[in-house]
């Protein structure tokens, strides 16, 4: 059964209530007896029944009770008759023996002059009244309570219970669904930058502590392990070119002049290829400066440069944009996104647009584009798509790096459909 | 000593692996240079003075001390030309590598040919001392521009970087070179390439437009690279020009 941690917290804090409320109610009433739940007239009544009992003796004995009683808070005085019993409503305290010469309380109605309404008989057969004013003035029960109020009274005091309960558990738990939201952001491109560690979520107890600390640690050690990765293709990126450059000097041995040129283009193609995952480790790795650059005029280098190599690549956009960025690595990822245009569509049209501080650098063709189901797919390295797509040999690593650049910049890169058809290849590098 | 390698132009090649810098030899040695090899740097101060070299290639990475610190020292005391080779491609490493006082650099791998062509080019620049060496200005400034040959950038006066293609820059750097003086397209195309290689062949008036594109501050209205009549170009600016910048 799933049950999530802030149902168990509020099941253990309503349970916990619940339990407690239980023992107090059996502890009271094997102590008192159930009789404790009696309305607090019920002790004033004592009260009255034990000055009764003491009243009977001299005057001067009377007066000295009725003084005591006064100074408790019980105000009495002697009454001359006795109430008619007629008018006598209802008796309190029986005497244990009706019958027989005993202590006796009434209520009496009407109220007896002086407003008494309240009267004793002591055991003694004298009979005492209660002021009117006081707190045992009058002794009658309380009307029941109507059931609205006993609702309103559970509603009021169950409601603020409940609402504590859910604020309680929301402070215990919402730390450990931040955390968990933390860890979700982890993915390979979290790995590959120094991006920020999981953050402490606030209010966090120790053991939320200790779990984003072992989340830390878990996040270095695969850190630890994406470096040496990336260093271990680095290291063999790079002393690939000792043995190329080795091999580039020996071809000059070959005396066949067609089987030299397929060989130094093996190599060059070797040297791409090296090179590509060179760039593409640097970018993963930010190993690289930004600088203020003008876009504009970098985007319109690529595509002269590549006009001049005799491609038909066109610019439209911002002769001038300012952007902080590693021209290099732009350029790369730029550069790429016009080969793969070129390749497959055989042309190019670069597009360069400002929105909300933000650069927006367009590569669109009118070729065959990439199917919906392929997209998330082009950006993995060595990705070679469709049959057609991918029948022209490339390094593998085109979008991947453009990707990889372009998140090193913060940016987006997007694939969209041309119309009619064709790909459009949207990046998005922030100010 | 053969008495007749004096006629013959040495070169001392610096590189710690035998193959490479066996096969480097032997190329260049074919083509009439007379090839000394170390592996390393140390003693090469006295090879270069005993040997009378004319020219060092020196690889970047080597054990022990490495090519730069020893591209500095050769630099300090010898006036010959140093070519730098290394397996790093990055700009950061281009530049080091010059400022550290050597004269090109090529990255690995590279086609035999290339090194060919660059060694020629070093050797062909003539008189070399410490002082020619230096002369050569690449930091130009106009406008509140700076154009840094070394880096091989183009910075604008609010401080952004300007990318330009080879030909540009080499345009942009021949009109600072020349400012204020009349340059006709022949002048420039001889001062762009050289060697008039096919790759480049780009008409003057193309590379202007492109030019133009970057540094004017109105496309339509020229103010820096002004059109001559029946003259070609003229580059109006003032310019200030400075020596490379060595670090030391």
């Amino acid at each position: 059964m799933r049950i999530s941690t802030r149902t168990q917290v509020a099941w253990l804090v309503v349970l916990s209530i619940l339990c407690s409320h239980l023992a107090t109610y059996l502890i009271l009433s094997t102590l008192y007896g159930s009789g404790f739940l009696a309305p607090p007239a019920r002790r004033g009544i004592n009260a009255l029944e034990l000055v009764a009992r003491l009243y009977d003796g001299s005057d001067a004995h009377r007066a000295e009770v009725l003084a005591a009683a006064q100074r408790a808070g019980i105000h009495l005085r002697p009454i001359e008759a006795p109430p008619s019993a007629a008018s006598c409503r209802s008796l309190h305290l029986p005497p244990s023996d009706p019958s027989a010469a005993g202590l006796l309380m009434a209520n009496c109605a009407p109220k007896l002059p002086g407003g008494i309404s309240t009267v004793l008989r002591t055991p003694g057969g004298a009979w005492l009244g209660v002021a009117a004013r006081g707190p045992l003035g009058n002794l009658e029960p309380p009307p029941p309570r109507p059931m609205h109020f006993v609702i309103g009274l559970i509603v009021g005091i169950a409601g603020p219970t409940l609402l504590l309960c859910f604020w309680l558990t929301r402070r215990i738990t919402d730390p450990l669904r931040a955390l968990a939201a933390g860890a979700e952001r982890i993915d390979a491109a979290y790995l590959d930058s120094d991006g920020a560690a999981v953050p402490l979520p606030a209010g966090s107890t120790t053991e939320i502590r200790l779990l984003a600390e072992a989340l830390r640690g878990l996040i270095g050690r695969l850190r630890a392990f994406a470096a040496e990765q990336r260093r271990m293709v680095a290291g063999i990126s790079h002393d690939l070119r000792t043995p190329l450059t080795r091999m580039l000097l020996r071809v000059e041995g070959v005396s066949d002049e067609a089987l030299r040129a397929r060989l130094v283009r093996d190599v060059q193609t070797m040297q791409i290829i090296v090179d590509s995952s060179l760039m593409h480790i640097r970018a993963k790795d930010g190993g690289f400066t930004k600088q203020d650059v003008d876009l504009g005029a970098l985007l319109q280098t690529l595509v002269d440069n590549a006009a001049d190599a005799g491609e038909d690549v066109t610019y439209e956009g911002a002769l001038h944009l300012a952007l902080r960025c590693e021209p290099g690595m732009v350029t790369r990822a730029v550069e790429n996104l016009i080969d793969n245009a070129v390749k497959f569509a055989g042309h190019a049209t670069v597009r360069l647009d400002r929105q909300d501080g933000a650069a927006i650098i367009e590569v669109q063709d009118a070729g065959p584009g990439i199917a919906d189901d392929l997209k998330p797919l082009a950006f993995e390295p060595y990705f070679r798509g469709d049959a057609s797509r991918g029948a022209t040999a490339g390094t593998g690593l085109g979008l991947s790096i453009t990707r990889a650049v372009v998140e090193a910049h913060h940016g987006v890169v997007a694939l969209l459909d041309a119309v009619p058809h064709g790909l459009c290849v949207r990046i998005t590098l922030p100010a | 000593m053969p008495s007749d390698a004096s006629t013959q132009q040495r070169l001392l090649v610096v590189e710690d692996d035998p193959d490479i810098a066996g096969m480097v030899c032997r190329m260049l040695g074919d083509h009439g240079y007379r090839m000394l090899r170390a592996p390393d740097g140390r003693d090469i101060d006295l090879t270069v003075k005993r040997e009378q070299i004319d020219l060092v290639i020196l690889d970047l990475m080597l054990p022990g001390e490495d090519g730069i610190s020893i591209c500095r020292r050769l630099r300090q005391r010898h006036p010959i030309p140093i070519l730098m080779l290394t397996a790093l491609n990055g700009e950061a490493d281009r530049v080091i590598g010059l400022e550290s006082g050597a004269d090109d650099y090529l990255s690995k791998p590279f086609a035999p040919r290339e090194l060919l062509a660059r060694v020629r080019a070093l050797l062909r620049r003539t008189g070399w001392s410490a002082d020619v060496a230096e002369e050569e200005p690449s930091l130009f400034l106009f406008d509140g521009w700076r154009l840094d040959m070394i880096r091989m950038n183009l910075t604008s006066p609010a401080g952004v970087q300007v990318p330009l293609t080879t030909a540009e820059l080499g345009l942009l750097a021949a009109f600072c070179r020349r400012p204020q003086e009349v340059l006709s397209r022949e002048t420039l195309l001889t001062l762009v390439h050289p060697q008039r290689s096919a790759a480049y062949d780009r008409s003057i008036d193309t590379l202007v437009v492109r030019l133009r594109r970057k540094i004017e501050d109105d496309v339509r209205e020229p103010t820096r690279i002004k059109t001559v009549r029946q003259g070609g170009y003229i580059f109006t600016p003032v310019v200030e020009m400075a020596m490379r910048e060595r670090r030391s």
